[in-house]
């Protein structure tokens, strides 16, 4: 298992560089370039070609291009030229932001979507199953940034014209953080930032969610006609030791490989999200990086989030040698 | 809450429970100036500023957090736009051989937040940078005119320059940046510098305590901020959220999480008005929306077809439209509220039948019969481009239906920003008609813009030319006495007018959104944050920490 993981991360190196390539080329291609921001009345062009130098943006592509490369090899990252300050400052400060919502999502997906997708799967053809599925075929069309603002329309400020409305279900429209987290206390300040990250996440995550759901019931259904459970249940074990023991590990198994499938989903919808919820997260930084033109930061982003991609597809695979022991890397 | 005025206070909102509940409180009721210290106030606005630093920015938000937040200016203008001191205690001015010597006399007691004093040596050094090249200081030009700066003492600097009017106006628009901090960083590496964005230190009425990137900045009142200058601010904290989304935003307005929301679309205001905690806050800004005419295009080259696609023009409606109201309609590019405005000169008004005689006058007749009009060959059909954005896409719609009305075709293009401006400012002008909006300024010079000089230059995107307005642009930059430049300025305008390089639009209106626990806020031309110093929280109203 080790070699086949480091062979896969061996794979992985040029399969990056191919990508950061790609988007060097594919950035500089596109019309303007970072100092467009300064090009205005007051600003002469002799500015700008001064800009262009202190940036090393009046080289040729290629020469920029391979000295781009060689700090990044370096681990370099450069400096941002619309935020003024280290790449990997603003890196440090915002993948964590964009792993806590998608690992919270994620979280959410699997939970709701396997828990519904078996009580689907149990009472198959029942008005419950008829109902759930119509609301997870409801859920999986909505667009995530739509669901976002209606959650924020409803629950962050219409509630708040409610007297008897719990507080707690009084949610805040934006941000990682309350006003005053700096003063508040250790146990206030997590409950602050769970609050803050309820909306969110079920933003993001419902729609996936309810995808699982389709796909836990149908690998459900499939799983409980086989003879072993018609062997489980003749031995006379309850129902609910055949479904969770003995069907459960069996059908998860499929799931389990769209662990892989939905990461990179869930990355490019926190690029929404991230927006509609003004969540300091790498989505964010990575589209106003591309549409300020701010080049070593699309280059930084990209590169981190195809990192990502990367590593949750070897998971997924990993995983499903864990689940499945017919399954064998070698 | 941190630091709560009065114990009274604190026991009051325990009782209660909760930060806001005496929000209605009567509005007339008052507050004594000692009770009025404290609170956190939340503004939020959708762009993120770029940069603390002044050697780096050019964006509006940077520069008001630099100027009334963070920093200080060495002057101010007051609510009639007349320079009045604040770094600066006093100035003189003396005449030279060549021009003019203008001294400015410090406050002897403003430190930066680190203990240091600001000197006089701050200032000079901020300027040297700014007129060093390798700086690439964005507004250089602010300074075009002035030569040199010399430190008379600790807190007396004198700079030398050609005499000019509005020559105190950079001033009000730069803030000394500290030395002791920056003087050893090489000047091509001063705007990247991480003091932007991670470790500002400032002298004026706030410090800078965080910011977290794409979130938040967070500013704390100097408790011994020269009562000279104003004073310790009425508020503890001042945050800065960056909300994008113009529904987030609202939302926590009106749910009070945000307490200033900084532009709120038009379609927003009757919401915010609508609720009793809210207000709407608007002023006149400096920016308008015009149409660019391509003057290189032979269906503008005519005068009087410009003149009658701005009478088909339905701007009235325009602003009802896409402002709700919020806007002036512009009869030029001077705005209301600056001193050399036209207030006589009748704006053009919505006139379809005498557009259709003026194209017909200028040549431009439908022959064929197919409802758009023809000049020999050419037909009056053209490209009408704008970035993405719903009000300047709104415009279009209705700017393409009243030009059909008289005969013109309008095919709509809605651009990426950036390829749009490598379109319209390159020399070749490969564009026919854009709408967009401009931001003037207080010390107007519109040469950048209609100067025959410029016609190469990124921005003379009319591609206008006339001797007339070159001199009387021209003059305007060197008459230092207002009266005697208001003719000037009034007769550009009617040129303007009559002419119609672009379709001037509207002026804009900017509405705010204001909770009203925050007391005495007043915004204007000058800036959002102009008297940030003077908000202050109802006591009873305060968020609480717990």
């Amino acid at each position: 298992m080790t070699t086949y993981i480091i062979r896969r991360l061996l794979q992985a190196i040029p399969l990056l560089l191919g990508i950061v390539t790609l988007v060097f080329i594919i950035v500089h291609a596109a019309p303007g370039d970072p100092t467009a921001m300064y090009v205005q009345p007051g600003v002469s062009p002799e500015v700008i070609e001064q800009m262009r130098e202190n940036w090393g943006l009046d080289r040729p592509i290629h020469i920029q291009y391979l000295s781009w490369l060689r700090s990044f090899l370096t681990g370099d990252l450069g400096v941002s030229l619309t935020q003024n300050r280290p790449i990997v400052a603003i890196l440090a400060e915002r993948i964590p932001n964009t792993l806590i919502l998608s690992g919270a999502s994620l979280l959410l997906i699997f939970a709701i979507g396997i828990a519904i997708g078996i009580v689907q799967a149990v009472r198959q053809h029942s008005r419950l199953d008829h109902v759930l599925t119509l609301g997870a075929l409801f859920l999986y069309s909505m667009p995530s940034f739509w669901l976002g603002l209606m959650l924020i329309l409803i629950l962050a400020y219409k509630v708040h014209l409610l007297e008897w409305w719990p507080a707690v279900l009084k949610f805040p429209a934006s941000g990682m953080t309350g006003v005053d987290y700096d003063l508040m206390g250790g146990w206030a300040k997590l409950g602050d930032r769970l609050h803050h990250l309820v909306l969110p996440s079920i933003a993001l995550g419902v729609a996936s969610a309810a995808s699982v759901a389709r796909y836990m019931r149908s690998s459900m259904l499939e799983v409980i006609r086989q003879d072993y459970i018609r062997t489980a249940r003749a031995k006379g074990l309850s129902e609910r030791t055949v479904i969770l023991k003995h069907a459960l590990k069996n059908a998860l198994l499929p799931i389990v490989t769209l662990l892989g499938l939905y990461i990179p989903f869930l990355f490019s919808g926190a690029v929404l999200v991230e927006y509609v919820f003004s969540w300091p997260g790498m989505g964010r930084t990575m589209v106003d990086a591309i549409y300020q033109r701010d080049y070593p930061l699309v280059m930084a982003t990209t590169f981190i989030f195809a990192v990502f991609v990367v590593i949750a597809n070897l998971i997924a695979d990993i995983l499903y040698a864990v689940v499945d022991p017919r399954i064998r890397y070698e | 809450m941190r630091r709560a005025p009065t114990l009274g206070t604190v026991v009051a909102l325990l009782l209660m429970g909760c930060g806001e509940g005496a929000e209605r409180a009567e509005q007339g009721e008052f507050i004594p100036d000692s009770l009025r210290y404290g609170g956190t106030a939340v503004v939020a606005y959708h762009v993120e500023p770029s940069s603390m630093n002044q050697f780096a920015s050019v964006d509006n938000i940077s520069l008001e957090l630099q100027n009334f937040v963070l920093f200080t200016t060495l002057i101010r203008y007051d609510e009639s736009l007349e320079p009045v001191p604040y770094l600066a205690e006093r100035w003189d001015t003396a005449a030279t051989s060549d021009g003019m010597a203008l001294s400015f006399h410090l406050h002897d007691d403003v430190r930066w937040h680190d203990g240091r004093l600001t000197t006089a040596h701050d200032v000079k050094f901020t300027f040297d940078r700014i007129k060093d090249p390798r700086t690439a200081f964005p507004n250089q030009s602010l300074l075009a005119l002035y030569d040199s700066a010399a430190v008379q003492d600790s807190f007396t600097i004198t700079f030398y320059l050609r005499r000019h009017p509005g020559f105190l106006d950079p001033w009000r628009r730069i803030s000394p940046m500290p030395e002791h901090i920056l003087g050893n960083v090489a000047p091509s590496e001063l705007g990247q510098h991480r003091f932007g964005s991670e470790s500002p230190l400032g002298n004026g009425p706030f410090r800078f305590l965080e910011h977290r990137s794409g979130d938040r900045w967070v500013f704390e009142a100097v408790p011994d901020f020269p009562q000279s200058l104003g004073g310790r601010p009425y508020i503890d904290r001042l945050v800065y959220r960056v909300i994008e989304e113009p529904t987030t935003s609202l939302s926590g307005l009106l749910a009070g999480e945000v307490d200033i929301c900084l532009s709120v679309a038009p379609h927003q205001v009757a919401e915010i008005e609508a609720n009793p905690t809210t207000r709407v806050l608007s002023f006149p800004a400096l920016s308008y929306a015009f149409i660019a005419w391509n003057g290189r295009r032979p269906l503008f080259q005519d005068a009087r077809v410009r003149r009658a696609l701005t009478l088909a023009i339905n701007r009235e409606q325009i602003v009802q439209a896409v402002r709700h109201g919020l806007g002036i309609p512009a009869k030029g590019p001077v705005p209301p509220f600056h001193w050399a405005y036209h207030e006589e000169l009748e704006p053009l008004p919505y006139d379809p039948d005498s557009a259709r005689a003026l194209l017909a006058a200028a040549g431009w007749l439908d022959r064929d019969g197919d409802g758009i009009r023809e000049h020999d060959v050419i037909r009056a059909s053209f490209e009408l481009r704008t970035h993405p954005r719903a009000d300047r896409e709104d415009i279009m719609t209705l700017v393409q239906a009243d030009l059909a009305k008289v005969g013109l075709e309008v095919r709509l293009r809605v651009q990426e920003a950036q390829s749009l401006r490598r379109d319209i400012t390159s020399r070749e002008r490969p564009f026919d008609a854009f709408v967009l909006g401009w931001t003037a300024d207080f010390r107007l010079d519109d040469r950048i813009l209609f100067a025959c000089s410029q016609l190469d230059a990124p921005f003379q995107w009319a591609s206008y030319c006339n001797p007339r307005v070159d001199e009387l642009l021209d003059q305007v930059t060197r008459i230092e006495d207002r009266s005697q430049a208001l003719p000037l300025w009034h007769e550009y305008q009617e040129i303007l007018q009559w002419e119609q390089p672009y379709t001037f639009l509207y002026y804009e209106v900017r509405p705010n959104g204001v909770r009203e626990r925050i007391r005495d806020v007043r915004m204007d031309a000058r800036g959002d944050l102009v008297n940030v110093t003077d908000w202050w929280i109802e006591p009873a109203a305060r968020r609480s920490a717990n």
